[in-house]
């Protein structure tokens, strides 16, 4: 009996004790955390401070410049990837493309080599011809060069060409009709135009375009009015004045008989 | 994440809807086409008809100032009656923007000049009105004229009726005995008047919120007698100018202020710097009872006030961190809310804010002179606006924010150097030489208060 008392007593301790053991190692942990995170903190805020050191010189080139040299650089490149948008959209995901346009500042060798030793960068390689493809044919449409070089450099400041548009759509994407209507805003955007004082008013329209099988408008249709005439008539005069791409046929039907909403600048 | 692949859904469940809305994104900025045709002309005398061209040609130069805004184009249609016989359908297929038509007929003496401006694009006249415009005030009336023109096209005050103060040392006779007057000129240089006939030297002129006073810093003699001796001592004394009396009175003579005293943004406290302790700080001083309040305390040289319309920040020079370089600060919680906003250039001066206190225009040591840069109030976005263009010193936006003034110094010879107040917009494009041949110029300032 005593025997059988003191084994339930030692079974009663011990798991007293395994509890107490469990509770003590959850604190130790916990704080171990705690201090853990307090101590990866400083280290970030550190890091931080150390970033900010980091002076670079005041800027060499003025304001008027860097807009001269934009100009001259930004001009040529803009046609071949507004052809070339279609081709993207059907063939990759959206996501390969900004790889491509950082990839282009980075000098092309070092980028076909890197790709060459990574397994993963290997999986890639797919992509990485069609990016070398896309740099030479650029190179011939600016005659190559310095001017080639600046306009590549500059791009990489630029925020993306593809609009919003392109990330929303990613379901689109496998439609004729999405891949169609994402030329749009880049077909629209060079006209699309408007004095500082609409620009800093903060606001918008939206107009639905009805276009035939070949392309061109047949109408425009007011839906959402920004409540400024000039406003409205500069994005109508905007998509007058672009020229969009021939649809294919079941993509034209559909533009002809229901049309679509282009939202100014949303 | 599950907020991120709702939206993602709602999105992708949009594109698929009927109403899918496709974004063309934001638009570029684009200069309007702007039309000023000449006046209809009838039964104007020989002189008459001279003053209104002469008015149009005022007109005109008064736009060009906004070139950044708008592309004037000479119009096509020359002598048609664009004033009885508007022609909108037409401007519409020239791709023109704004037209502004214009009858001058005789009344009496004077003139009466009858405008009227078109927003082509929409169809709808958006200006209409009759102003009396006389030979001895033909600036000022033409200047009126393109301000409310201005006005119904933008929806904001142009600079046209806008005034620059500055001061001159054109009135020097020994180089040895420099004289600094304050004068005032018409925002494109034309029409100078002197203001303030010291025969002494005033230093960093500084115009009021209101526009009512300009406040600056006075180089006086003061007589004082100590053991039977009467001696002069000179002074930096702060001076008020009113410029609806047209009187001066002192703010404080008391010795040791220094130059450089703007006013707070309500008009009856000016900050000011003093280095009577040692080294120098910001205080703000009641224009009502003279009392000191005692802004900055570090024990770097903190100098240069500015403050924003609003009054909420306050960017000033200091060489805490061993250059010239600018700061900001609340000035209602001194020295905790101080931000270092430069960290870059060898020598920065002049912090100036923009009308709506989100930018910064600036003076920096380049190489062999002063070059002007703008940036973001938070310390972002630097950029450089002039280069290649003499050394450039003391900027100040225009009170609509679209131009920045600023004096230009550049040699002539090898012994003489030329200093002119200068016009640019704010994106540092020139826009022109406001003063020339007028000694060399120094702090230009805004005010509107004067005709």
């Amino acid at each position: 009996m005593v025997d059988i008392e003191n084994n339930s007593s030692f079974t009663k301790k011990f798991l007293i004790s395994c509890v107490a053991h469990l509770v003590l190692l959850a604190m130790a942990a916990t704080a171990g955390k705690i201090i853990g995170t307090i101590w990866k903190n400083n280290d970030v805020e550190i890091i931080r401070s150390s970033v900010r050191v980091d002076i670079v010189g005041m800027p060499k080139f003025t304001i008027q410049e860097l807009k001269e040299m934009e100009k001259n650089a930004i001009d040529l490149p803009k046609e071949p990837e507004v052809v070339k948008s279609p081709d993207k959209v059907e063939a990759k995901p959206e996501t390969e493309d900004i790889i491509k346009k950082d990839d282009l500042v980075i000098e092309e060798v070092a980028k076909e080599k890197e790709k060459k030793k990574t397994s993963f960068l290997n999986s890639l390689s797919d992509y990485a011809k069609k990016d070398v493809k896309k740099d030479t044919k650029k190179g011939k449409v600016d005659g190559a060069g310095n001017e080639n070089l600046k306009a590549l450099a500059l791009e990489g400041n630029r925020l993306s060409q593809g609009t919003a548009l392109t990330g929303d759509y990613s379901d689109a994407e496998n439609t004729e009709f999405g891949g169609y209507v994402q030329t749009l805003p880049g077909t629209i955007r060079p006209y699309w135009k408007l004095p500082s004082h609409l620009l800093s008013k903060d606001l918008r329209c939206r107009i639905k375009i009805y276009l035939n099988v070949s392309g061109s408008l047949i109408k425009t249709e007011l839906m959402e009015s920004s409540g400024d005439p000039e406003f409205d008539e500069r994005a109508v005069r905007a998509i007058k004045q672009s020229n969009f791409p021939k649809p294919s046929e079941a993509v034209g039907k559909r533009l002809t008989s229901s049309g679509i909403i282009l939202g100014f600048p949303l | 994440m599950k907020m991120i692949s709702i939206l993602l859904f709602l999105i992708s469940f949009s594109a698929f809807a009927q109403d899918a809305v496709i974004a063309v994104g934001k638009a570029e900025q684009d200069k309007d086409k702007l039309v000023i045709d000449d006046p209809e002309i009838k039964t104007l005398s020989g002189e008459q008809k001279t003053l209104a061209l002469e008015l149009t040609e005022i007109l005109k130069n008064d736009f060009a100032f906004y070139k950044h805004k708008f592309e004037t184009i000479d119009y096509f249609d020359k002598g048609k009656s664009s004033y009885t016989v508007p022609d909108l359908a037409k401007w519409k297929n020239h791709g023109l923007t704004y037209f502004i038509a214009s009858e001058i007929v005789s009344k009496g003496p004077s003139l009466e000049a009858r405008y009227k401006a078109y927003s082509v694009l929409t169809g709808r006249e958006i200006f209409s009105a009759s102003f009396k415009v006389s030979g001895d005030s033909i600036r000022i009336n033409a200047h009126n004229i393109a301000d409310n023109i201005y006005r119904s096209m933008t929806g904001k005050p142009s600079i046209f009726s806008a005034k620059i103060v500055f001061v001159s040392d054109r009135t020097t006779v020994k180089k040895t005995d420099i004289m600094k007057e304050v004068y005032v000129m018409d925002f494109d240089g034309r029409r100078v008047e002197k203001l303030t006939s010291f025969n002494s030297m005033v230093i960093s002129p500084s115009v009021s919120p209101d526009n009512t006073r300009i406040m600056f810093s006075l180089i006086s003699a003061h007589k004082e007698t100590s053991r039977n001796r009467v001696r002069t001592i000179k002074n930096n004394d702060l001076k008020m100018y009113d410029l609806r009396t047209r009187t001066v009175s002192t703010v404080s003579a008391k010795p040791g202020i220094n130059s450089g005293a703007i006013f707070a943004a309500r008009g009856n406290s000016i900050y000011l710097t003093l280095s009577f302790s040692g080294n120098a700080d910001i205080y703000e001083m009641d224009l009502g009872t003279d009392s000191m309040k005692k802004l900055t305390t570090h024990y770097g040289d903190d100098v240069d006030p500015s403050v924003t319309r609003d009054g909420t920040l306050m960017a000033f020079l200091s060489n805490r961190p061993g250059r010239a370089h600018i700061y900001t600060m609340d000035p209602s919680a001194p020295e905790k809310s101080v931000k270092r906003i430069s960290f870059v250039g060898q020598f920065n001066a002049t912090p100036r804010f923009s009308p709506d206190g989100k930018e910064i225009v600036f003076s920096s040591w380049v190489d062999s002179g002063f070059d002007l840069y703008r940036i973001d109030s938070t310390g972002n976005n630097l950029s450089r606006l002039t280069k290649n263009f003499g050394s450039n010193e003391e900027p100040v936006f225009s009170p609509d924010g679209e131009f920045i003034v600023f004096t230009s110094k550049r040699m002539v010879s090898r012994e003489k150097a030329a200093q002119d107040v200068y016009i640019m917009n704010r994106e540092g494009e020139i826009v022109g030489q406001l003063t020339n041949n007028f000694g060399r110029c120094f702090s230009p300032q805004w005010t509107n208060i004067l005709k």
